[in-house]
């Protein structure tokens, strides 16, 4: 059954109870209301009829009395007197008259009520007699009318005065029993009560005080826990935060660095298109340079065509001077021969020879020289060959580097446009990092808050425990808690947390708690 | 008055040699026509006067060796002995002059000159470019050359 439920049919037992007994309660203090009411009834009746008694029995009879004695000076107090009476006599038959009355008073006030009325005659005639001092009618009044008329008046109250009487006496003794019924009654109502509260404080304490007691303890310890973890929660969001500000801080550093990336990626560029430009142009210029060459390797071959068209005339001279030296030689040798008439003959043949000689010299210069301009030709067409093959590679090489500039060129604007990509990603990243740092930062305040209301909680908690409890006071201290192996150790105080605070943390062996920064 | 006799002056590899003048019919620059022989001595043929004459390597009858040159040599025809129909083209590197030496000047070889025989060399003789040695036609043709050994005659186109 739910305790509510439980409270309620309790309350309700003690009400229904309750109201029993109040009503019982009521019902006798009523019975004994009621009689009091009638003794003081039957009193204030019993006064009333006492004056009216008075006023004509006393009052009157007296002024009377006191005039027929002989009491001049009561003549003019007498009809004051009288009047006085009178009126007393009506106010108060009056005010009797208007109280509640038995079957039996309301008679026998009737027999009276006619007697007064008829004495109203008698009362105005007192009244001139005294007025005009008229003793003798007066007396006649007094001895004839007034004490005949006042007796039967007087006698009736007594006898109301009687019936009032003993209407009080049976409600004193009435009120009496009452009373003792109603004291014996009440003192078993408050044995029951006694028991039956006796039982309801010990369900109440079975159903719902000690499941309280029990529940606030829970409840007690639960909260401490939602303050550790509170406590746990603030130090991990401050400790968040200040990473996240620290990552911010260092996006923000590498956006920047990305910046002078992208204007170093940028610059590169220009400077690779510009060697580009230069690499076609220097291309351009090997390629003439190497026609040029070309055209100088056309020329020297020419050039060595002629010299060996000018080598073979050499070596026709050469043949030429030879074979002419060997005609001398034989010629000689003919003259030799001939004995003492090729003496003169021999000269001639010295000439030729000497002439062959030196054109045969002439000749082997020449062909010196042709062999050496030959040499010199081959060399110089070979050098040109080389410089238009070096030309050649060159302009090869100048190519393939326009060609790899120019995939450098391709690849440094896709690198740009990457860098330019995880820039705007990091500035994206940086903004995500301050957000969240904020969002930490209102995380850690949350703690801080939900740290300082399971305080508050706890208070409230320990106030309930010690009241339900019966005011014993319980420990101010925090309960400590056991810190798992790898979680951020815990502030162990008893006064909540506070925003103002730099809050350092414990080592508990386990990791380093940060400084955490409250205020950027 | 000194008696002098005339030779022809030959150069082989870097000596100067001689031979006398009255043995020599010609001499001649012309293309040697590769040959065939037997006896390893003859090189060829060329054509003297309108007859065709072997041609002996004097290099190679020396001993010393072959030349690298191409192209006409120089040939000396002597007709060794008495016999004017029977010619014989010695090759040498260079024909040089025909001079008048001194008899007396004449001495015997000491010994083998740049490894040549000595029996192969008549004398020697100091010239204006050195010595001078003077060939023993004679023993240079006895040894071994047999033109009629030469059997078949190939021209060689050059």
């Amino acid at each position: 059954m739910k305790l509510q439920n439980r409270l309620f049919l309790s309350v309700a037992i003690m009400g229904a109870v309750a109201l029993a007994i109040g009503y019982f309660c009521l019902q006798s203090a009523q019975g004994v209301f009621d009689n009091q009411a009638k003794v003081y009834n039957s009193g204030l009746a019993v006064y009333h009829l006492k004056k009216v008694s008075d006023a004509y029995g006393v009052d009157v009879t007296g002024a009377v009395q006191k005039v027929r004695s002989g009491a001049t000076w009561a003549w003019e107090d007498g009809g004051k007197i009288i009047d006085e009476a009178q009126r007393s006599a009506e106010d108060h038959w009056r005010a009797y008259l208007a109280m509640d009355k038995s079957k039996d008073e309301k008679y026998q006030a009737t027999i009276v009520g006619a007697l007064l009325d008829n004495n109203k005659h008698l009362m105005e005639n007192l009244k001139n007699d005294f007025a005009n001092k008229d003793a003798r009618d007066l007396e006649i009044q007094a001895t004839s009318v007034l004490y005949p008329s006042i007796d039967p008046i007087l006698d009736n109250i007594r006898k109301l005065e009687d019936l009032n009487q003993k209407i009080g006496e049976v409600a004193v003794s009435q009120a009496d029993k009452s009373f003792t019924s109603s004291s014996k009654f009440m003192l078993g109502i408050v044995a029951g009560l006694l028991i039956f509260g006796f039982a309801v404080g010990f369900l109440a304490a079975n159903w719902a005080i000690r499941p309280l007691s029990v529940l606030t303890r829970d409840w007690d310890g639960g909260v401490d826990q939602v303050s550790n973890l509170s406590s746990q929660v603030f130090s991990t969001s401050n400790q968040l935060s200040g990473n996240l500000t620290n990552t911010a801080d260092e996006l923000q550093k590498t956006g920047g660095s990305m910046e002078q990336v992208l204007s170093l990626v940028q610059q590169n560029n220009r400077e690779i298109a510009h060697a580009r430009n230069v690499m076609d142009d220097t291309r351009s210029a090997l390629s003439l340079s190497h026609d040029a060459a070309q055209k100088t390797v056309d020329q020297v071959r020419t050039i060595g065509e002629g010299a060996d068209r000018v080598f073979q005339v050499v070596k026709t001279i050469e043949e030429i001077a030879f074979q002419t030296n060997i005609l001398a030689l034989n010629a000689g040798v003919e003259a030799v021969r001939a004995g003492e008439q090729g003496k003169e003959f021999i000269l001639v043949v010295e000439e030729i020879r000497n002439l062959s000689q030196r054109c045969s010299q002439v000749a082997k210069e020449t062909s010196k020289l042709v062999t050496e301009n030959t040499r010199l030709t081959t060399e110089g067409l070979r050098l040109s060959e080389e410089t238009g093959r070096a030309v050649s590679q060159a302009a090869e090489k100048a190519g393939k580097v326009t060609a790899l500039l120019s995939v450098m060129e391709q690849g440094l604007e896709a690198q740009f446009h990457d860098l330019r990509e995880i820039k705007t990603t990091v500035q994206n990243s940086e903004r995500e990092a301050y957000q969240n740092s904020a969002l930490a930062e209102k995380a850690g305040t949350a703690g801080l808050s939900l740290s300082q209301q399971s305080e508050n909680l706890r208070r409230s908690s320990k106030q309930l425990y010690r009241f339900i409890n019966g005011g014993r006071k319980e420990s101010s201290k925090a309960v400590s808690v056991p810190v798992a192996p790898g979680k951020i150790p815990v502030v162990q105080s008893t006064a909540p947390l506070q925003p103002s605070e730099n809050r350092t943390s414990e080592k508990t062996g386990t990791d380093d708690a940060k400084v955490v920064r409250m205020n950027k | 008055m000194a008696q002098t006799f005339n030779a022809v002056t030959f150069r082989l590899v870097d000596g100067v040699f001689a031979l006398d003048a009255l043995k020599v019919r010609e001499i001649v620059g012309a293309q040697v026509r590769q040959t065939l022989s037997l006896d390893g001595e003859t090189k060829g043929f060329i054509q003297s006067r309108g007859k065709t004459v072997p041609v002996l390597d004097l290099r190679e009858k020396f001993g010393l060796a072959k030349s690298e040159k191409e192209g006409p040599r120089s040939f000396i025809v002597v007709h060794p002995g008495m016999e004017k129909d029977r010619l014989v083209a010695l090759q040498v590197d260079a024909a040089m002059d025909i001079i008048a030496l001194p008899a007396e000047g004449l001495k015997p070889v000491a010994g083998p000159f740049m490894g040549i025989p000595g029996h192969l060399l008549q004398a020697v003789i100091d010239g204006p470019e050195g010595p001078v040695h003077v060939v023993n036609i004679e023993e240079v043709l006895a040894e071994g050359l047999t033109g009629e050994s030469v059997l078949v005659l190939k021209d060689k186109a050059s």
